[in-house]
């Protein structure tokens, strides 16, 4: 017999990337770790910890990140929606072709290798692979043509019975029904990469199921005592603990279906903690005087449509997890009002201000100021001038003008979520021959050259992180 | 510099020409999409018909079997970054099987004299049936698709679907 396969064929492994969106190591490796027995028995036999995610710790851009390589400032992504140039209305979603550098099935695909990419944050629209490719949740709609092949889209809605892109509605009060497309959409994730993981070839199995980010946005509060707004005995106390016990028996179904000699990463792209509130940034900005409206409005308005003065604001922000900062700058942005050369004394201003910023009861806030460029090596795209974490990310950054509360706001209205997200996910990297043990040094960085490490794929020019193997 | 990147191949499949007059528009095409940074391949009907198409006679359903597999070549060609042209007569049966095949497929339908200006018929109509464009703005259009150009081209999303993205997002309490 003569093996003619290439070398990366030939040398390389198998490996499978299972992606729990926002997986929380306090969670996973402490609290429901006896609850989890086929994650916590692949933990024993891994390289194991807390993952430090990007800055911001964002669906995207870590994802992207994590696949690539390379920081939000080299991919230009730094959320989900960016500012495409220096007006003040062009921003625009984040697409997979945003991505301008090869993330890991690029590579594989290059090697003449296989990948199944499935539902990895940032794939839409799907792009051309060696292997095959379901989008992610930012997909329009199954309308939309989200898998490639093109052809596979009838496959997946045959095996799924209508493929979940995402949990819908999520904001309803139907905790019932948005409890069950929770566990249904987790089940069917695992169900379809089954699927696809026995019926094709592959060396590289990528998946991501949001489950666990819609799980703790939704539901954090009813679980956790800590929270401020729990309710103790509310029905769905125990919902967490159902939850990761049937995420372990749904990831214990698709480890029994892969090739024995698969090497096993589980990653999360960052962690959650519980959101105490929300914090009001355009309405501070306007109290500063650094925001002016040309009529303050009277119900909740986005930024957006605010009505703003641009010749005589000097800063506003986008909200969210966390606060995007864009100064008015004179020559820069259409209706510049920032000269250049007081650009930094406007920053450091910002940024004083709101590090000193107490809570509603007067209490420090630990609120974080970050300046892209100290980020990240490169900054490419319209970046934020600053980036701000609210009460170090334990508070939602509310953009929203006109809520008539104040600048600390507690209302389902403004503030939907019952979770933020926390800067550290996790990572399990188990296979023959690896290491293992705990360690707590791990980035986010590190998840992409060693994966390309263990595919005999070299180090991209450019890329972040360390080999761990 | 080159704009070529991953993931940027695709296939023009331009129907409703007639014999020569296909050759002025793809040639167009071609040089335009080559002065783009793209690697191009033109596959000619004959030329497969050679290598595809032993055996196979002139009747439609015959032709429609080469033009398939003219599109299963140009998808593989596509996969790995070629600007693929298929100037080809097939039926609109053929072509949705091909297109159904290729993510990056752009149907170029024309109508009339094909030679490239002002007063040239041709439509592009999109894959996913989305709007039509005339045809003297065909490297246009396709730099609106994102399929070539130096920054790798729009966003990605319509705005209908812009809409349906925000809105989710909104519903997960990600955007104001």
């Amino acid at each position: 017999v003569t093996v003619t396969s290439n070398q990366a064929r030939r040398q390389g492994r198998r490996v499978a990337l299972i992606g729990l969106d926002c997986a929380t190591p306090e969670l996973l490796f402490e609290r429901f770790a006896e609850d989890m027995p086929t994650l916590s028995a692949l933990r024993a036999r891994s390289l194991w910890g807390p993952l430090e995610s990007t800055a911001p710790p964002n669906s995207i851009p870590a994802w992207p990140c994590m696949l690539s390589g390379r920081t939000p400032g080299e991919l230009g992504v730094y959320g989900f929606r960016n500012r495409t140039d220096r007006s003040y209305d062009g921003i625009r979603f984040s697409t997979s072709k945003a991505i301008g550098v090869p993330r890991l099935w690029d590579l594989l695909g290059s090697a003449g290798l296989d990948s199944i990419v499935l539902g990895v944050p940032q794939t839409y629209p799907p792009s051309p692979v060696r292997g095959c490719m379901v989008s992610c949740f930012l997909t329009p709609g199954t309308g939309a043509q989200f898998t490639f092949p093109a052809a596979l889209r009838d496959e997946v809605q045959q095996v799924t019975g209508g493929y979940m892109l995402d949990v819908t509605d999520f904001r309803s009060d139907d905790k019932d029904r948005v409890a069950q497309q929770v566990f249904d959409m987790t089940e069917q994730r695992f169900a379809l990469a089954r699927h696809l993981a026995t019926t094709r070839p592959w060396d590289l199995l990528a998946m991501v199921d949001m489950g666990p980010d819609r799980l703790h946005h939704g539901f954090w509060r009813h679980y956790d005592p800590e929270h401020p707004r729990h309710e103790p005995g509310n029905r769905w106390t125990t919902l967490f603990r159902d939850y990761y016990r049937a995420l372990d028996r749904h990831l214990a179904g698709l480890l029994e279906a892969l090739p024995d000699d698969t090497d096993v990463v589980v990653a999360s792209d960052h962690g959650a903690q519980p959101m105490l509130g929300g914090f009001c940034v355009n309405e501070w900005l306007v109290q500063e005087g650094l925001l002016v409206l040309t009529q303050p409005p009277s119900r909740p308005t986005p930024i957006a449509k605010a009505g703003v003065d641009w010749s005589r604001t000097l800063v506003w922000g986008d909200g969210g997890h966390y606060a995007r900062l864009f100064l008015n700058v004179e020559g820069r942005e259409p209706l510049g009002a920032v000269p250049v050369r007081e650009y930094e004394t406007v920053r450091q201003h910002l940024i004083d201000r709101l590090e000193a910023l107490p809570d509603h009861q007067g209490r420090p806030m630990g609120t974080r100021v970050l300046r892209p460029e100290e980020l990240y090596p490169e900054v490419r795209g319209v970046a934020p001038d600053l980036i701000v974490y609210v009460g170090n990310l334990r508070w939602r950054a509310v953009g929203s003008l006109g809520l008539g509360r104040g600048l600390y706001t507690f209302d389902n209205d403004t503030g939907p979520d019952d979770a933020n997200h926390a800067q550290q996910g996790v990572f399990m990297l188990a296979g023959d021959g690896l290491a293992a043990g705990r360690r707590d040094d791990l980035s986010i960085y590190d998840v992409a050259p060693t994966l390309q490490s263990l595919f005999n794929l070299p180090r991209q020019q450019g890329q972040r992180g360390r080999v761990l193997t | 510099m080159t704009t070529v990147t991953t993931g940027t191949g695709f296939v023009l499949w331009l129907t409703g020409l007639e014999g020569g007059s296909a050759a002025g528009l793809v040639h167009t095409l071609e040089a335009g999409l080559r002065e783009r940074g793209h690697r191009v391949e033109v596959l000619d009907f004959d030329e497969a018909r050679e290598h595809l198409g032993q055996g196979l006679g002139y009747s439609r359903a015959e032709r429609d079997t080469i033009a398939v597999r003219m599109g299963w070549v140009a998808g593989k060609l596509a996969e790995h970054g070629v600007a693929v042209l298929v100037p080809v007569v097939s039926s609109r049966q053929a072509l949705d099987r091909v297109r159904d095949s290729i993510p990056t497929f752009v149907e170029i339908l024309v109508e009339g004299a094909a030679e490239p200006g002002p007063a040239t018929d041709v439509i592009v109509a999109a894959d996913d049936g989305g709007t039509e464009v005339p045809a003297r703005r065909v490297l246009v259009a396709l730099e609106l698709r994102g399929l070539t150009g130096p920054d790798g081209g729009d966003d990605g999303y319509s705005s209908a679907e812009e809409d349906a993205v925000a809105a989710h997002l909104r519903d997960l309490g990600y955007l104001e």
